[in-house]
């Protein structure tokens, strides 16, 4: 962001006090990060779409009581957190590839492979790198996935990453790095 | 920078471009969703400040209100005080004790003279509320009027009756005259009825000599009426 440019936190609070110019900039400013974010954790897009909407419901709504030392993107995040694993819960939509899916006793990644006919490291190879990456995102453990997600699609920090998911900086550090290291095996194992 | 922290960088950066390619973006619907109800929201937010203004209003208005009827009710007050008083005397001072029908019987006189004097036991006590009752009307009275205030009130003359002469104002044949003689205080020195013949002004004479150490003022006199609309004069005398 530049210098010039309102902050996140001065935009709020302006929307808090009737600026309904100033949601319409905050919305444009996260709109994609938290799309991304909110479609990486509940699986398609229709179950992303109303979960973007509840939370940007939840931002309107509890503007007026965004603390004035507080930081946007980490309350945005933790609004957004919250309202995933509430819907995770009561879906059960998106399922590691380790675990058998709901109705099912055979793990996700077997099913995969019966499926297309090609394990899914087979199927890397066929798919450009992106999508790649894309696929290696869902065979890492959730709060791995999470910390990669948060940071690679919506830029925050580790600091941020930690508040959001109500863990310590070096947990979050460490959840940050393992996931690198995991998917950048699968690169190279890609490459 | 290390060469694992270029590969780290590399790998969030294939990610984010692949992830903006292949995410896309929330429905239009959605959107649109989302800004109305952020301007409903604001809305929501801006009606509790009309209403406040509109609250202001009231509350304005109605202390202005009150403030108006406080304004009267002291007008009231004051042309229904001392000043109407002696308005009242010089009405009754035009019909004189001579033209008073002193032959009316008086039969119920002894009896209702025995019941006051059982009640002089207490007039003491009685005295007592008379007195705070006066005391907010003697302090503004002292401040309007003449060092020797008058004290007879309409309204105060028939409380002082109901609690000096108690029964007076249900009797049926109820005494023509009563009077009373109060200190600066308000509480009663003396009472009693006029008796045939006499007048307020031989009560005077009569009491100036009963009480030496009192200087006695003149008898303010006002009307009340009784139960039955028989009028009875209600003398009330200072001292000073």
């Amino acid at each position: 962001m530049e210098a010039s440019e309102t902050t996140d936190e001065t935009l709020l609070r302006q929307y808090a006090a009737g600026d309904v110019g100033a949601f319409d900039r905050l919305y444009a400013r996260y709109e994609l990060p938290l799309w991304r974010y909110v479609l990486r954790h509940s699986g398609d897009r229709a179950a992303a779409d109303e979960l973007t909407q509840e939370i940007w419901f939840a931002v309107a709504r509890e503007s007026h009581r965004f603390r004035s030392d507080g930081r946007f993107r980490p309350w945005l995040y933790t609004l957004a957190r919250n309202r995933v694993i509430d819907r995770l819960r009561t879906t059960h939509r998106h399922a590691s590839l380790d675990e058998a899916p709901p109705g099912s006793d055979t793990p996700l990644v077997e099913l995969l492979a019966d499926a297309s006919g090609a394990s899914p490291e087979q199927q890397f190879e066929s798919a450009d790198q992106g999508a790649a990456i894309i696929a290696a995102l869902d065979r890492l453990p959730p709060d791995q996935r999470e910390a990669f997600v948060l940071q690679a699609d919506s830029g925050l920090s580790i600091e941020e990453i930690a508040a959001v998911t109500a863990t310590r900086y070096e947990t979050a550090k460490s959840r940050l790095r393992y996931a690198r290291e995991r998917l950048k095996a699968l690169l190279q194992d890609y490459a | 920078m290390s060469a694992d922290d270029d590969n780290e960088d590399e790998t969030g950066s294939v990610y984010a471009r692949a992830s903006a390619r292949q995410a896309g973006r929330p429905a239009a619907s959605t959107r649109a969703a989302i800004l109305a109800e952020a301007r409903r929201v604001a809305e929501v937010r801006r009606a509790p400040a009309a209403n406040e203004s509109w609250f202001r209003k009231r509350v304005a208005a109605g202390i202005a209100a009150s403030v108006l009827v406080a304004g009267v009710a002291v007008l009231l007050w004051r042309q229904t005080g001392p000043q109407a008083v002696l308005q009242t005397k010089a009405e009754l001072t035009a019909a004189t004790d001579e033209d008073v029908d002193v032959s009316r019987p008086m039969a119920t006189a002894p009896a209702f003279e025995s019941q006051q004097a059982a009640n002089q036991s207490a007039a003491q006590a009685r005295s007592e509320s008379a007195r705070e009752l006066a005391t907010s009307r003697s302090a503004s009275a002292a401040r309007a009027a003449a060092p020797a205030a008058p004290v007879a009130e309409r309204a105060d003359a028939q409380m002082l009756v109901e609690r000096e002469f108690p029964g007076l104002l249900d009797a049926a044949v109820p005494p023509r005259s009563v009077w009373l003689v109060q200190d600066a205080r308000g509480t009663t020195l003396k009472s009693g009825t006029l008796a045939e013949g006499e007048s307020f002004d031989s009560v005077t004479r009569r009491l100036r000599q009963e009480l030496p150490d009192r200087e006695i003022g003149a008898f303010e006199v006002s009307n009340v009426s009784t139960a039955s609309g028989t009028v009875v004069q209600v003398g009330v005398a200072r001292t000073r």
